[in-house]
């Protein structure tokens, strides 16, 4: 169990091409979202990319504006505006996925980014592997995550995989044990 | 001798026309053997005349001359109908690395524009008329979009099988690469309208919509590509500005969906 400050020493010190899995409390949620949006990336020519299919990236855009946390080097993905017949806009750095069931195109767009706007270094993060599992049967979630992360193994790119403690199941626990290299708890 | 003439060593391997298209050439194992002519073929909207042209800007700016021969519509309109590239650059025409030729215009030099079929002297002719424009500007790689549309002129599967291999061998005579693209309907069980296609094509690279679950993907399988081995599974693409990009079909297990 570590807290979110705990939670940003521990990102400094990440292997590149790693990918971590961060249980978190509901509670702790938004503190650790900003947290590694706006410590993370400190001090270093990194660019996020951040992949919801929890709450549309208008929200968090919103979170991070009031807080005043600087978003030049986030990237959204946003798999649930559309399916919620949410706002997609053209709200600037934010792509669009049609269905968190398009996992194909999470990947395609993850690359997208990748490629459009190169960095030193990059960290995509997916919030969360709950909401996609509402979606998608483990089986497919399994092999969507093990092609994503061993995609961006290859890029040298730090994979941050959010699930939510109070919706864990033991399917969701294997797969994230089967392709992260680490697993936290993180509480407030 | 013979023996060490028909010998297939590394060495031996064919020369590969890198497509440019990170994916593709990945299943391809290194791109298409140069000389090869592929069919790309699929219904509206799977991105053929986007995927075709790519091909073409990444020859250019390689430096090889690559020529867009566009049949059912002007390549001025087809050129403001595609994704914007961040990689094209106004110089591959300006320099003639990257042309367009209507073939209307050339049907019109040969007054055969209004014919509803055409005779086979008059296909050798189109033929000819192709040959002498890849010789003169030294093309080395080339896209006809599309085939289907051509072909529609020639009426009888004879003509079709006639114009199809008189192209091929001249282009690849030429050390020419080129995409034919194809169109079928959504519901086709064959790889092109006439059949014929398919049959003569060295390579044929289906492009189709695939609905899972009420998502539309926008799929690709190499279905055959002489001179190389190859991945014939299906991958997702998609159309952006950084070009053609492919991720594998996800399967899960074997749960539908997995076509």
């Amino acid at each position: 169990m570590v807290s979110v400050d705990e939670l940003k020493e521990k990102l400094k010190v990440m292997e590149p091409g790693s990918a971590i899995a961060l249980k978190v409390d509901v509670d702790a949620y938004f503190e650790m979202v900003t947290a590694i949006a706006e410590e993370f990336p400190k001090g270093r020519e990194m660019n996020l990319t951040y992949a919801t299919s929890t709450i549309p990236a208008e929200t968090i855009i919103s979170i991070l504006d009031a807080l005043e946390i600087k978003r030049d080097n986030i990237h959204f993905i946003d798999a649930v505006s559309y399916m919620t017949m949410g706002s997609t806009g053209r709200e600037k750095g934010v792509t669009f996925v049609e269905s968190p069931t398009m996992l194909e195109y999470i990947m395609l767009k993850v690359e997208y980014l990748l490629k459009k706007f190169p960095a030193q270094e990059n960290t995509v993060i997916l919030d969360s592997i709950n909401s996609l599992a509402i979606h998608n049967d483990n089986r497919i979630l399994a092999e969507f995550l093990h092609i994503l992360v061993s995609n961006l193994r290859a890029y040298d790119c730090y994979s941050l995989i959010i699930s939510v403690a109070e919706q864990e199941s033991e399917d969701i626990d294997n797969i994230l044990a089967m392709v992260c290299d680490d697993f936290m708890e993180v509480t407030s | 001798m013979a023996e060490e003439r028909f010998s297939i060593t590394p060495e031996k391997k064919r020369e590969r026309c890198v497509t440019g298209i990170d994916g593709l050439d990945t299943i391809l194992n290194g791109g298409i053997p140069r000389g090869n002519s592929v069919l790309i073929t699929g219904s509206c909207g799977t991105g053929k005349t986007t995927m075709s042209l790519e091909f073409l800007v990444h020859g250019a700016l390689a430096g090889e001359k690559c020529l867009f021969v566009s049949v059912t519509e002007s390549s001025l309109k087809m050129l403001n109908n595609v994704v914007p590239y961040d990689f094209f650059e106004e110089r591959l025409i300006d320099e003639g690395l990257l042309s367009f030729v209507d073939m209307p215009d050339i049907y019109e030099e040969m007054d055969i524009l209004h014919k509803s079929e055409f005779s086979f002297d008059e296909i050798n002719g189109v033929v000819k008329r192709l040959d002498d424009i890849v010789a003169e500007k030294g093309i080395k790689r080339l896209v006809i979009d599309s085939i289907t549309s051509v072909c529609f002129q020639l009426k009888t599967q004879e003509k079709i099988r006639d114009f199809i291999l008189n192209l091929m061998k001249t282009l690849s005579a030429r050390g020419c690469t080129s995409l034919l693209v194809s169109e079928i309907s959504p519901e086709a069980e064959r790889y092109s309208l006439y059949g014929v296609e398919e049959a003569i094509a060295d390579g044929i690279i289906l492009m189709g919509n695939l609905e899972r679950q009420g998502d539309l993907l926008r799929t690709l399988q190499v279905v055959k590509m002489r001179g190389t081995e190859h991945s014939r599974a299906k991958y997702v693409l998609d159309l952006t500005p950084v070009g053609v990009l492919l991720v594998p079909l996800l399967k899960g297990g074997g749960l539908e969906g997995g076509d």
